[in-house]
């Protein structure tokens, strides 16, 4: 349970047997890392917005099924 | 009592019969007189009948007078024109999936009479599968109908999860009945077409969150022709086009959310946000033939969720686990089943809908996706498009930065209530500062996005968003630390979350 120093409470028990990770702390070093992680899937996130500008012909597309 | 033209002045009355369920519901619609040109009973008949008999209903009850809201408008509208009388009342079906009869009905309601009225009720109530509204329209007889969806396994062993569905009330015989679903109902080619009834469907699960009015198809029709008339007459319908669709949206109340059809992971993405996060998206879908159709979807299908395919990156898209959604086809019935699958063409992998035939196991239509429309409360103003393409840099940055997930760091965006966000943040396992901050420090939009970023014990972190704003980067408000966080991370995450600008809940 949380108490007043802070500490998470119910932790996950597989947590505690999984290999310790050395954690990237240094702020520009983690920045750098978004910066990268940014370049890298940057023609994906272009794909996403690119399509809301798109399609102006469809919207006198009619809609009629019977 | 009749007026000197013969017409009865008397009130009109009202029968309850209980039947055990039939096995065909076809003979209980009026079939139209001499030739009917598409032959009877309709495909959405056949379709009610299957769909009630395998949510396991035994019995009916018929109500024989029924005032139905959005059939009296089309009534006040179109039919009150026409040479011959239309009534204005349906009749009313409801379904059970307990057996009684007339008998034990009668025992029922002398019951409730003497003091046991909690016990009839909860009968009732335990076995009520919805009901549906029978309109006194011979071609198109299926009027409002609200039944309860499918359980959460589907045959093939995936995840069915009806997202946009709400609780509705029904009124029996002072018995208050409940079910939770999405209201249906079939176009009747004369107020409203496909893509009425499908915006008809969208409005009815999002204008409640807005404590706004639900339109009726009529007003629908009417809001939708009131300044673009660009197939001629508004009645009867001829169908809307998608530019319609959006004018009566925002006549109702709601902005209609514009997402032409792009890639097919483009449009997975966006759909899965959307009906992820509660609203009710319509589809404007391209038949091979080329012509148009709208349906609305309230549900979706999930599998497992696929490994990145570029190797150059460290994370998972969760939109990968949609292999399919349920949607209202006013030619079916609701909660109809379709895969979301890729078809590539004129060289580009395009969003196919495969929308399976009822009673025809073998039978598909291929429909590609030609435009999603997602009514949503005004002031939701950031998309999903823009909250994915931030999204995506959050959760590769999370991938290189959590190694220890090998890969299986995942990404979903959704949007939620922020008084729901907050109340679910009590299970969070935040510290007891972290819950004071996020509860009582926090001030969030009416409607946050989040970006979740997940690993395979469960969630990581959340960083929520304003939804008020346009672009998702001034937008980022918090950093919520979540269940699976690794308890050594912590001045990692407070890092992480100052880069974002957002303020880091612990």
């Amino acid at each position: 349970m949380a108490n007043q120093n802070g500490k998470v409470k119910d932790q996950d028990p597989n947590q505690k047997s999984r290999p310790t990770t050395d954690r990237v702390e240094d702020e520009a070093a983690l920045r750098n890392a978004l910066v990268d992680a940014s370049l890298r899937v940057k023609r994906l996130a272009q794909k996403e917005t690119e399509a809301e500008s798109a399609g102006e012909e469809i919207l006198h597309f009619r809609l009629k099924a019977d | 009592m009749t007026d000197g033209a013969g017409h009865s002045r008397q009130a009109p009355e009202l029968e309850v019969r209980v039947l055990a369920f039939p096995g065909d519901l076809a003979p209980l619609y009026p079939r139209p007189d001499g030739f009917v040109e598409y032959g009877w009973p309709p495909v959405q008949i056949g379709y009610l009948t299957e769909y009630v008999r395998q949510l396991g209903c035994r019995t009916l009850v018929v109500e024989s007078h029924y005032i139905d809201r959005d059939y009296i408008d089309d009534v006040a509208l179109f039919y009150s024109r026409s040479l011959r009388g239309y009534p204005n009342y349906c009749q009313r079906f409801h379904f059970f999936s307990a057996e009684f009869d007339s008998v034990r009905w009668h025992t029922l309601v002398s019951d409730a009479n003497s003091g046991r009225r909690q016990e009839s009720a909860e009968f009732l109530c335990k076995s009520y599968l919805g009901y549906s509204v029978v309109r006194p329209l011979p071609g198109s007889p299926i009027g409002r109908t609200v039944l309860r969806t499918f359980g959460e396994r589907s045959i093939e062993g995936h995840r069915r999860v009806f997202s946009a569905v709400r609780p509705y009330d029904a009124h029996l015989c002072g018995f208050e009945l409940n079910v939770r679903g999405l209201a249906f109902q079939q176009q009747d080619q004369g107020v409203s077409a496909c893509a009425t009834t499908a915006l008809w469907c969208a409005i009815h699960q999002v204008a409640p969150m807005e404590r706004l009015k639900i339109a009726t198809p009529a007003e629908i029709t009417q809001a939708a022709s009131r300044y673009f008339m660009p197939g001629g007459r508004a009645l009867p319908s001829e169908g809307l086009t998608i530019e319609q669709l959006c004018e009566a949206t925002r006549a109702a109340g709601l902005a209609p959310l514009y997402v032409p059809g792009s890639s097919y992971e483009v449009d997975r993405g966006q759909l899965f946000a959307y009906l992820d996060s509660g609203f009710a998206p319509v589809l404007a879908l391209r038949a091979e033939k080329g012509e148009g159709h709208a349906v609305c979807a309230v549900g979706y299908k999930l599998g497992e969720v696929s490994p990145q395919s570029d190797s150059t990156l460290h994370f998972r898209d969760g939109a990968t686990a949609l292999k399919g959604i349920y949607i209202h086809d006013d030619r079916l019935g609701p909660y109809a089943a379709a895969d979301v699958i890729p078809r590539t063409v004129d060289q580009k992998v395009r969003t196919q809908l495969r929308i399976r035939w009822p009673q025809k196991p073998d039978e598909f239509e291929h429909s590609q996706v030609a435009a999603i429309i997602v009514p949503v409360p005004q002031k939701l103003r950031l998309t999903a498009a823009r909250m994915r393409a931030l999204g995506l840099s959050i959760a590769e940055w999370a991938g290189v930065t959590f190694p220890e997930y090998d890969r299986k760091v995942t990404l979903n965006c959704r949007y939620r209530g922020a008084v729901e966000y907050k109340a679910s943040a009590f299970d969070f396992t935040l510290t007891d500062e972290g819950m004071y901050s996020l509860a009582a420090e926090t001030t969030l939009s009416r409607y946050i996005g989040i970006v979740a970023i997940d690993c395979p014990a469960g969630p990581l972190f959340d960083v929520l968003l304003d939804t008020t704003e346009t672009s998702a980067n001034p937008a980022v408000l918090a950093c919520v630390r979540r269940e699976a966080m690794p308890a050594n991370a912590e001045a990692q995450f407070q890092n992480m979350a100052r880069i974002l600008g957002a303020r880091p809940i612990w």
